[in-house]
């Protein structure tokens, strides 16, 4: 599952991060990260379409709105699980954790992947949605 | 394709029609496929006439774009109405600026039958103006109008006549025009002119009646020929009249039967633009003889040479004696007839009055036929649809004001107390239920919007407003 979700992580060469991805990589922290994505973005779209699934949030930028939300929280997901994996793995290595930046980078390509499957997501699940189906398409 | 004739004769039988017009599209439905109205009246611009014809003009102009396509589809608009004569107006000869001596051609007479006629017409009856109808003069009205037999309009009505029509007519029994119509109009039918094809199934023709008696007053006027003091006395005439000539004979299939004894008075006018009376309940009630009639099974109206087998007579009644009636004042089935289907309907008129054009971005309004701002831009909704609404607004609120009043809804509910507006009938709720108030009739549009299928735009709105409306009525109030 590592080698499903690292393509992504890594844009196939775009988004590559040197040594950060090769760690991330080797230490198979895409796997919960991506999982997380996955099972998050699904789970919130049902219940947006079926759960919520009222009159008054039905126009796009209510969508918008729920779908950054759960952007939000992936990123939030992404970062803290980077980080806090990193900086033990590098602790145990008596070393001192040569990241920054990247930790934001990864977790803002995690919120776009998070986007991304959240409106493929939305155009499979919506069409049985009673208010929702035509949001926000 | 069977139809129902609806003879609405005089002020009061103009009234019945707009009344049963719009309980029609209310979707009140009448067990038949097709309502031909014919107005007789000779006081061209009655008030009540000319609101009327225009009211039915409405509907036509909606219905024309709104199709079933099978006998068992419900809806708003959802009989036909059509016309058999101009305007749905029988027109009637040589009454306009005519007074009734000219119009027997008094000065003509020979002496002797000048003395029979001051016999029978006073010389106020003798220069009596026609132009505003006979003024509460049934013995004026019993000549004139008896030229329906010759009239081209009588003869088309006729001629569309087939086998499975049935006819009603309806009538004040304390004016001039339908006291007199009625039994002439009913003797015109049962002894048809032998040179019509139709003589024959008009004879045996189906028919029913009601004659209304009393309902309201008029305010004393010496200027004027109409005097309520009168009404009791025409009243107990006619019905004399009829039981010989109309019960005793047996020539209705079914008579109903219909006044009130809390009586307002109206203005003391004598025709006209002027007479344009507020709408009353015991013309609702009216109108549902008419439905009555309708349910009524062929066997059970049987006619043999022109006379009915098992005639039926019919008197309507409430539940309570009040002022003011709501639909808990009336017996179990008109409460649920009536309050089903007007329920439906005003829903109907304030959704579209308060929430329709904040709504259409939902998703019961952008499908593949989309309900936008063209389509509220269009005729249909801009003129025909919004006047038809705004009728119906109107008769309500004259109902609610006249005594006896109907008011069984609460006009002026908001945006917050929507499902409030059944007088004495809270609204039930579920914990569960999503959306309040308008919010909960978007999400029920857009539960029924499936079942709508993909017709011409006109035809999607009225389904999936009739189809919401049936859903939520069921659900608040249980109707």
């Amino acid at each position: 599952m590592n080698d499903l979700f690292a393509p992504f992580y890594e844009g196939w060469g775009l988004f590559y991060l040197d040594q950060f991805s090769s760690d991330m990589y080797n230490n198979l922290l895409y796997v919960p990260i991506g999982l997380t994505l996955v099972l998050s973005t699904a789970l919130m779209l049902i219940v947006y379409y079926y759960a919520i699934d009222h009159p008054k949030f039905a126009k796009w930028y209510h969508w918008l709105i729920w779908v950054l939300l759960i952007c939000g929280i992936n990123f939030i997901v992404a970062y803290y699980v980077s980080y806090n994996e990193l900086d033990l793995i590098y602790a145990q290595k008596q070393q001192t954790l040569p990241y920054s930046t990247e930790f934001f980078s990864f977790s803002m390509f995690n919120a776009f992947w998070t986007l991304m499957f959240g409106l493929i997501v939305s155009a499979l699940i919506k069409w049985k949605s009673v208010n929702c189906k035509r949001t926000p398409f | 394709m069977s139809k129902i004739y609806v003879f609405g004769i005089g002020g009061t039988g103009a009234r019945v029609i707009k009344s049963l017009t719009l309980l029609l599209a209310s979707g009140v439905e009448i067990n038949s496929d097709v309502v031909v109205p014919i107005l007789i009246d000779p006081d061209k611009a009655n008030g009540d006439l000319t609101r009327t014809i225009e009211l039915l003009k409405n509907y036509q102009q909606i219905r024309t774009r709104v199709n079933f396509s099978s006998q068992s589809n419900k809806g708003f608009f959802r009989t036909k109405i059509e016309d058999v004569c101009s305007n749905f107006r029988l027109d009637l000869k040589d009454i306009e600026n005519d007074k009734f001596r000219d119009y027997i051609d008094y000065g003509g007479l020979n002496e002797n039958n000048k003395a029979l006629i001051s016999l029978l017409f006073s010389e106020d009856n003798l220069n009596s103006n026609m132009e505003v109808g006979f003024k509460g003069n049934p013995n004026i009205g019993s000549v004139v109008l008896n030229q329906f037999r010759y009239s081209s309009d009588f003869k088309d009505f006729a001629s569309s006549f087939v086998q499975g029509d049935r006819i009603f007519i309806v009538s004040s029994i304390f004016g001039g025009t339908g006291a007199a119509g009625f039994p002439l109009l009913l003797k015109n039918i049962r002894n048809a002119d032998q040179s019509l094809a139709t003589c024959a199934l008009l004879k045996d023709a189906p028919v029913g009646a009601i004659t209304v008696l009393p309902y309201f007053g008029v305010t004393p006027d010496p200027e004027s020929k109409i005097d309520k003091s009168t009404f009791i006395s025409k009243t107990k005439a006619a019905l004399s009249y009829y039981e010989e000539n109309i019960s005793g004979n047996n020539s209705l299939n079914a008579l109903y039967y219909l006044g009130d004894n809390i009586t307002k008075d109206y203005e003391n006018h004598e025709g006209s633009i002027d007479q344009q009376n507020e709408a009353h309940f015991i013309e609702l009630a009216s109108a549902l003889s008419i439905i009555d009639f309708m349910n009524i099974q062929d066997v059970d109206l049987e006619v043999v040479n022109g006379c009915a087998q098992n005639p039926i007579y019919k008197e309507f009644g409430i539940k309570n004696d009040t002022q003011s009636i709501n639909f808990l004042d009336l017996g179990h089935l008109s409460q649920q007839y009536l309050g089903k289907y007007l329920s439906q309907y005003f829903l109907f008129t304030l959704y579209l009055k308060n929430n329709l054009r904040d709504s259409l971005h939902l998703p019961w309004a952008t499908g593949s036929v989309k309900i936008d701002t063209q389509f509220l831009n269009q005729p249909f909704y801009a003129s025909y649809l919004r006047n038809f609404n705004e009728r119906f607004v109107e008769w309500l609120e004259e109902m609610s004001r006249n005594v006896r009043g109907f008011a069984p809804f609460n006009l002026n509910v908001g945006s917050s107390n929507l499902f409030e507006f059944v007088v004495g009938i809270p609204p039930k709720t579920s914990f569960l239920e999503k959306g309040s108030n308008y919010t909960r009739v978007n999400h029920i549009l857009a539960k029924v919007e499936p079942r709508v299928g993909n017709p011409n735009v006109e035809q999607k709105f009225m389904s999936l407003f009739y189809l919401a409306t049936e859903e939520l009525v069921k659900e608040k109030f249980n109707f």
